[in-house]
């Protein structure tokens, strides 16, 4: 077994929701401290919530340490108090080494100062020595491709861009035992973002530790030896970054989503948009399932069964019905436009007066993991070119994860692959 | 791996309060590059988009000086019999109380300086009261040798003690910052500390004789000065470089006792809080 280089022992702390009860224990917690009152910080008072809980984990020698959590789930927390610039609520954290923090870039920079003047500034603040910068201020300036020039006037005049790749620049080539690295790599242009990843691998190569938080779950696969996966202040799964990426791409959608799921009738949904000439009002459409039970979420290989209730006010010669599903993250790419039509052995043509309900039975949908929604329903007489009634809904539903495979893109496969030798 | 450390809750205040004062001598002295890098962000660029420049850092004090001697012609101000030249007496004694109230004003905003970045990185910020510190020395600095050469004009040579002036200065130090680093500490919990605090500053400056001479004036006005330390700490010195003397010595050593006493206990204070309400700079 390695060096441990981070060591975290049930590792907690809390924040205050109320800005002034913040204040108040604020001054009574200072207050008490100086007159030398052994206050306990292991429970919470009114207002206060543990942004981490109970946390425990190592760091080895050479290991790359992924953390992974929805917005607001400690992430940035968990760095801070490794960092040293928060003090734990409960616990202990060991460091062997030192440790820089690759929190926010340019830390320090004051507009006026040239780019060469905030490189010293921004290297010292970070803990570097003058005389170390001059050795390595040639990498910095190579490394951050920003010209003599500019690095010669003032930083205000630079893009934001450039601000942040001199930051990081200098912040890469400190190059601490261990760094942390919060979410900074979605930085700068492609060109950057990519050099700014090969110079995180060769960190890895040094056999330094590295922890870092990044909302890339690809990136986070590809550099993570291992991840902690973080939910309201919990380590919720630790271990094998495949697997931890598809936790946690489940425990996402279950979490964002559920407010919105297909409540299987239009009356108790707003509309998107719609569209119609009364001739047919669109009553609602849902899943459902083999006990015709409404459900919002199907699984990866189950049937996929929609009904469509509409009311007919007007004899209707000829009809097609439209039913569009369409990725939650992209409503404007179809991934699946099934246009039902009268065909051999199915009539829809002179439809009297009265409510249906039109069922459709997907044997194999195909759907990968994710989040859908339906399209615009489009009601028409495709013989005669009227529309009778256009109507999207505001709500999705699921296909869930088995938490086995994490394949990308929105058509779900299996595929058999084999090898074989070719002479 | 060269350095262990470890964070634990509560961890500064287990440490005594001597260390306290030697580890925060030690973080400052670690990080003297730190400090002088950001007494140039913070001192050099204040002058950097101006026409003047440097330039400013003389004619601000030179200015004080045309405002007292235009004051004092015109006979509003009735500071009594002071020994000396008016403008020569007030510009120095405002001079060094000057030197007080930016001492205060700098130290309480000593974890505010670096808002930007103090919840980014973590640095020994006893790096930021000392580069407050030096800034306005170096204000100071340049306020002395005007005020020399107004002395000098005057007719007044000031006595051999301004060579001590450097360690005349460093108890209104102690004063001014032990102040100002509760304030610093108390201010980012609620904004309330430091609007109470510059009210009271704004009253101290009547109740200590920077302006006028004390002797003549009403008894509660005596008394206050009587009881001020600060009365001591910069009349001492301007007594002592103006004529050579110091009036009341035993109050001088005592107040210096009790600036110190005050700074240290304030140093603490600043010390085992600082990380504790660093969280809280929202």
């Amino acid at each position: 077994m390695s060096e441990v280089l981070i060591k975290v022992d049930h590792l907690s702390k809390k924040f205050c929701r109320s800005l002034k009860r913040s204040m108040y224990y604020g001054v009574t917690d200072t207050l008490k401290t100086m007159a030398g009152v052994n206050y306990g910080t292991d429970t919470l008072r009114p207002s206060e919530f543990w942004s981490l809980n109970d946390i425990s984990f190592e760091l080895r020698k050479g290991e790359t340490l992924g953390i992974l959590g929805a917005n607001g789930s400690g992430k940035s927390t968990l760095l801070r108090l490794l960092a040293g610039i928060f003090p734990p609520d409960h616990g202990k954290i060991e460091i062997n080494g030192n440790i820089g923090a690759l929190i926010a870039v340019g830390a320090g920079f004051h507009p006026h100062m040239t780019g060469y003047e905030n490189i010293y500034l921004n290297g010292t603040i970070l803990g570097l020595t003058k005389n170390r910068i001059d050795e390595i201020i040639d990498e910095i300036t190579d490394f951050s491709e920003i010209p003599e020039d500019a690095l010669n006037a003032p930083v205000a005049t630079y893009s934001s861009g450039m601000k942040v790749r001199l930051g990081f620049s200098v912040a890469m080539h400190c190059e601490p035992d261990i760094l942390l690295v919060d979410e900074v790599l979605s930085v700068g242009d492609i060109g950057f973002k990519n050099k700014a990843l090969s110079k995180m691998e060769e960190y890895k190569l040094k056999a330094n530790g590295l922890v870092f938080i990044s909302h890339d779950i690809e990136q986070m696969r590809l550099l993570s030896n291992r991840i902690i996966v973080l939910d309201k202040g919990n380590i919720v799964y630790q271990g094998d970054p495949f697997a931890a990426c598809v936790y946690y791409e489940g425990i996402m959608r279950n979490n964002t989503l559920s407010r919105r799921l297909l409540k299987g009738n239009k009356l108790h949904q707003k509309n998107k948009s719609s569209f119609s000439n009364e001739i047919i009002d669109f009553l609602g459409l849902g899943l459902i399932d083999d006990f015709n039970q409404i459900i919002n979420s199907i699984q990866l290989n189950s049937e996929l069964n929609i009904f469509i209730d509409f009311k007919v006010n007007e004899l209707i010669k000829n009809l097609t019905i439209y039913v569009p599903i369409t990725p939650e993250s992209n409503p404007n790419n179809y991934c699946v436009d099934m246009i039902i039509e009268e065909n051999e052995g199915f009539k829809l043509s002179n439809i009297e007066i009265g409510e249906y309900r039109l069922n459709i039975k997907l044997k194999k949908h195909n759907l990968n993991t994710g989040v859908y929604q339906f399209g615009t329903i489009t009601f028409r007489n495709n013989k005669s070119f009227i529309t009778y009634n256009k109507t999207r809904l505001d709500s999705v539903f699921k296909v869930k994860s088995d938490y086995k495979t994490l394949e990308r893109g929105y058509v779900y496969t299996e595929s058999i692959a084999s090898i074989n030798k070719l002479n | 791996m060269s350095n262990k450390v470890i964070y634990e809750p509560n961890q500064y205040a287990k440490i005594g309060f001597f260390k306290t004062m030697l580890t925060v001598f030690k973080n400052a002295v670690a990080s003297k590059e730190l400090i002088l890098q950001l007494y140039k962000r913070d001192f050099l660029m204040q002058y950097k988009k101006s026409f003047l420049g440097l330039g400013w850092m003389i004619f601000g004090p030179i200015m004080g000086v045309v405002s007292w001697v235009l004051m004092d012609s015109a006979g509003v101000l009735s500071p009594g019999d002071v020994g000396v030249p008016y403008p020569v007496y007030v510009l120095f004694g405002t001079s060094i109380w000057g030197l007080f109230m930016s001492f205060f004003a700098s130290t309480s905003q000593t974890l505010q300086i670096a808002a930007g970045f103090i919840q980014q990185v973590n640095f020994h910020h006893e790096a930021l009261l000392f580069k407050q510190g030096l800034q306005n020395l170096t204000n100071f600095g340049i306020s002395l040798i005007i005020n020399v050469i107004v002395m000098l004009s005057f007719g007044v040579v000031p006595s051999w003690y301004i060579v001590l002036m450097p360690l005349l200065i460093i108890p209104i130090f102690f004063l001014a910052a032990s102040a100002g680093l509760i304030i610093s500490i108390l201010s980012t919990l609620t904004s309330d500390v430091s609007r109470i605090a510059s009210f009271f500053l704004s009253l101290l400056m009547f109740i200590t004789p920077v302006i006028y001479d004390s002797s003549e004036k009403v008894v509660w006005l005596q008394q206050c000065n009587l009881y001020n330390p600060l009365t001591y700490l910069i009349t001492g010195p301007r007594d002592l470089v103006l004529t050579g003397m110091m009036s009341n010595p035993e109050y001088y050593l005592l107040s210096i006792f009790m600036a110190t006493a005050f700074f240290m206990i304030a140093l603490r204070f600043f010390y085992i809080s600082e990380k504790k309400v660093i969280e809280k700079m929202i």
